[in-house]
């Protein structure tokens, strides 16, 4: 087995994509995570405690994991969806009826999205109550705290675009509830709708917001977040007696 | 493949995770297939399968099986209707199988313009329950069973409904002649066309003509025709331009048209505004009503089929009367309710009615009087005017068809009345008001109410009547006394009959024409009520009159004062037309447009004559409540509500 795997990565194509041997020393099983673009935000070395279960609950893993079906599920809805009205309306409903597993691509997102704030909201209550935002991680906090609120964005664009009853009176509220900001609230407003009703205008806003803006905020975020781990040291830990590992 | 001895997998229980994970990748690669099956094995396909097995069974064509839609981008319709109801877009029906059954005969192709547009419902699904609107927050579920002609209102919303004399007597006429005989549905091939749908399709109007100049020189073994004479042409007519394939929908607005809905409510512009208008009722959601007082299903039919039975128990503190509407007609009034669902749609595709109505602003009733009276009188007056009283209104209308009122009130006064309303009463201003009546209009209705009165005698049968002098005599005392006195010496409000230079009294056709048509402008108003032997015996009372030194010619009504009549007011008018004719239990008698309409004639003979069957009394007798007013003090009367204005 050993030797089958050695052979197919000893040879001059495979060298040219994965620099190094195979990983049989601890050298080569550095590189593995050095050299790998999608590994190297992780720290080359983690302690076995950190990747215990219920040390964390996996819940930032899943929190990233959410927001990959999401990008994926909403890529897949994007071909279907025109911004605009009605025609908005009308491609949830044929998205509904027509397309094949529109149904499921659209329950997906949507599931997938209220799941993703449940994660992100508990992997904040795990980190504040293990006091894992303490120094050095203060920084990294801060930035939880911006995709927190990224995702919370997300949610609520996401909301206006099937143009729907539901979503109309929810943006409704929403903005009005900025409005009452005091001093800057109606120009808040007028920001988030660029009209002074909710309006095509608003939808075209919000859709941009959810499908570029916000997001590629959010990879940014979730990007220098990790990496942000590994510097910080790793997942924080409680100092224990001995610990060599 | 082995992992390196110094990382000891299980101490941390990585192990067990790794099954948990691997059932959870089980769990989700089970619901990836699970979607596109159940995207496969959805209700239009097995609807489809369905079909094609009993078409092979039954020897027709099978269907590719794709989704099947009918797209009409100008009405924005998409309707998939067709995806599960083969039959009505293409393929062949199948009979025994309701779902795979033709569209039933109507007067367009189902696929011109799409299922939604008349049925409701949600076009762009495609399940069942879906499509057929019994989903939560899906506004317009699809018509219930019976109610499908209420669609016709989103186009044709300005199909007219004949004069119900016309259309009745025609439809008569065309069973009696049997024209179903070529023209009914099963022989239409011949090219006699099918008349269940004419009258929107419309047809020529020289059509009797050419049956009369067609059958001179037809074939001798073709069915024989019978001219018809021009009554009868204009019957058949007026029936044939009712019949427009939807005869339910028709009776509706028939039967809305006959109990005067519009007296209250706009409809479309044009009715009165005490009630809601009711323009675009038919498209209410569920969502908008209370259904707190309803005993039945939570939708707007059967919200509105309750609410006519009985208004204030849907609907607590409503002024809609309780009309006690049977139960077949509440059904034809929902069904009417529920076709008023006018929708935009694109000029060109606008029928015939419709551009009628809205463009050349013809009307969508007969516009004769008894028509007119129907669709927007009946309501409050009563179907033949014999007045109503409404607790939720706390109103009572007047009986404008009453004899004693028609015989005093002149064409001038209904005229009057109608145009100008009763400003701050119930009667609206029908010929100022937007949506009211239009000049023509009001005249046909004066027209129809002078016909409600009853038909005099001809003077022919009074005069050929046996005379009966006791009687006479007694008629004499009764109607002509309190104005013109026992003597017939004349009064304040009359002029003496037995005045030797007055020539109405001298000859029996003219005492004769006042008491069939009453003396315009006056306060002398006919008595047409009396039957040939009463009026001769009535005339020749009155011709034997013994003569009285008082002269016709020096003689005018008089004019009383104000001051007197005021304290007459306070004993026998105020107790029912309250302070100062403000209006209470009776009609407002210090209103404007009514004294403007109201001559002196008028006022003399109501105070005098009474008002037959409402509560004001005959103040020309003495009655318990009050004594005989002298003619002196009804023009004393009459003067103080002068002063009222």
């Amino acid at each position: 087995m050993r030797d089958l795997l050695r052979r197919a990565t000893d040879n001059r194509f495979f060298r040219s994509i994965v620099r190094h041997g195979f990983p049989d020393s601890n050298r080569n099983r550095s590189l593995v995570v050095f050299s790998n673009f999608f590994m190297h935000i992780h720290p080359t070395k983690v302690r076995l405690r950190a990747i215990e279960f219920a040390r964390t609950l996996y819940l930032g893993g899943l929190s990233a994991g959410c927001f990959f079906i999401l990008v994926v599920t909403g890529v897949l809805l994007m071909f279907y969806y025109r911004p605009s009205v009605p025609q908005g309306y009308h491609d949830m409903k044929d998205l509904q009826f027509t397309v094949s597993v529109g149904m499921f691509l659209r329950n997906l997102h949507r599931w997938t999205a209220h799941t993703m704030v449940a994660f992100v909201m508990a992997h904040m209550a795990v980190t504040f109550f293990r006091g894992a935002y303490r120094p050095p991680r203060e920084f990294n906090w801060v930035l939880g705290v911006f995709l927190l609120v990224m995702t919370i964005l997300l949610s609520y664009t996401g909301y206006l675009l099937p143009w729907d009853q539901l979503a109309y009176w929810a943006v409704t509220v929403g903005t009005n509830m900025a409005e009452s900001v005091p001093v800057v609230g109606s120009k808040v407003k007028l920001l988030m709708l660029g009209g002074h009703t909710i309006n095509e205008s608003a939808l075209i806003r919000f859709y941009v917001l959810h499908c570029v803006v916000l997001p590629l905020l959010m990879v940014l975020g979730i990007s220098v977040h990790i990496w942000r781990v590994r510097k910080d040291g790793g997942i924080h830990l409680p100092p224990v007696d001995g610990d060599k590992t | 493949m082995d992992g390196p001895d110094d990382i000891v997998a299980k101490d941390l229980g990585i192990t067990r995770l790794l099954r948990v994970f691997a059932v959870l990748s089980v769990l989700v690669l089970l619901a990836l297939a699970a979607a596109p099956a159940r995207s496969y094995f959805s209700e239009w396909r097995s609807a489809q399968r369905t079909y094609n097995q009993l078409a092979r069974r039954a020897g027709l064509p099978e269907i590719p099986v794709a989704i099947r839609q009918i797209w009409r981008p100008e009405l924005e319709v998409i309707d998939r209707c067709a995806s599960c109801h083969l039959a009505t877009d293409g393929a062949a029906p199948i009979s025994g199988q309701s779902l795979f059954a033709a569209h039933p005969p109507i007067a367009h192709d189902p696929r011109q313009f799409g299922c939604t547009v008349c049925h409701g419902g949600q076009g762009r699904a495609t399940s069942a329950a879906a499509a057929h609107g019994d989903v939560e927050h899906w506004d317009e579920p699809i018509f219930e069973r019976g109610y499908a002609q209420a669609g016709c209102g989103t186009c044709h919303s300005g199909v007219r409904v004949g004069a119900a004399q016309l259309v009745d007597k025609g439809q008569k006429v065309v069973a009696e002649t049997k024209c179903a005989g070529c023209h009914g549905a099963a022989t239409a091939k011949g090219g006699a066309p099918d008349l269940s749908g004419i009258g929107l399709r419309g047809f020529r109007a020289d059509w009797h003509a050419k049956h009369v100049e067609r059958s001179a020189s037809a074939a001798a073994d073709a069915p024989p025709f019978t001219p018809l004479s021009d009554d009868e042409v204009a019957q058949v007519s007026e029936y044939l331009r009712a019949q427009i394939g939807a005869p339910r929908l028709m009776a509706a607005k028939a039967l809305v048209y006959r109990r005067g809905c519009r007296g209250c409510h706009r409809i479309n512009g044009v009715g009165g505004d005490d009630g809601p208008d009711l323009s675009n009722e038919g498209r209410k959601s569920a969502h908008d009503l209370d259904f707190a007082n309803i005993s039945g299903p939570h939708t707007l039919r059967s919200w509105l089929t309750e609410h006519f039975l009985n208004p204030p128990k849907v609907v607590p503190g409503s002024q809609m009367p309780n009309l006690s509407i049977p139960a077949a007609e509440a059904d034809l009034l929902t069904l009417y309710t529920l076709s008023l669902r006018t929708r935009s749609i694109p000029e060109g595709l606008a029928p015939r009615d419709r551009v009628r109505a809205e463009r050349l602003g013809e009307r969508d009733f007969a516009t004769d009087g008894e028509s007119l009276f129907g669709v927007f009188c009946a309501a409050c007056h009563g179907p033949r005017g014999e007045g109503r009283t409404f607790l939720t209104l706390k109103a009572t209308f007047p009986a404008i068809g009453e004899p004693e009122f028609l015989a005093i009130a002149d064409d001038d006064f209904l005229r009057k009345t109608i145009n100008a309303g009763r400003p701050g009463r119930r009667m609206p201003a029908w010929g100022t008001k937007e949506g009211g009546l239009r000049p023509e209009e009001v005249d046909a209705l004066v027209g129809h109410l002078r016909s409600l009165s009853p038909t005099p005698p001809t003077i022919e049968a009074v005069a050929a009547a046996p005379i009966d002098r006791a009687h006479g005599d007694a008629l004499f005392a009764g109607l002509c006394a309190p104005c013109h006195g026992q003597a017939g010496a004349g009064s304040a409000v009359a002029p003496p009959l037995a005045a030797v230079d007055n020539p109405a009294t001298h000859e029996d056709s003219r005492i004769y024409g006042t008491l069939s048509f009453g003396v315009a402008g006056t306060a002398m108003g006919s008595f047409r009520q009396l039957d040939a032997e009463s009026m001769h015996s009535l005339i020749a009372s009155v011709r034997a009159l013994p003569p009285v030194s008082e002269k016709r010619s020096g003689w005018a009504a008089q004019k009383g004062t104000a001051e007197r009549g005021a304290a007459s007011y306070q004993k026998y008018c105020v107790r029912c037309h309250g302070l100062r004719g403000a209006g209470d239990v009776a009609p407002a008698l210090g209103n404007a447009a009514f004294l403007a309409a109201a001559t002196d004639g008028y006022l003399t003979a109501t105070i005098l004559r009474g008002r037959g069957r409402t509560a004001m009394p005959h103040f020309g007798k003495p009655e318990t409540d009050h004594p005989q007013l002298h003619p002196n003090e009804v023009v004393d009367l009459v003067a103080y509500l002068r002063s009222l204005r």
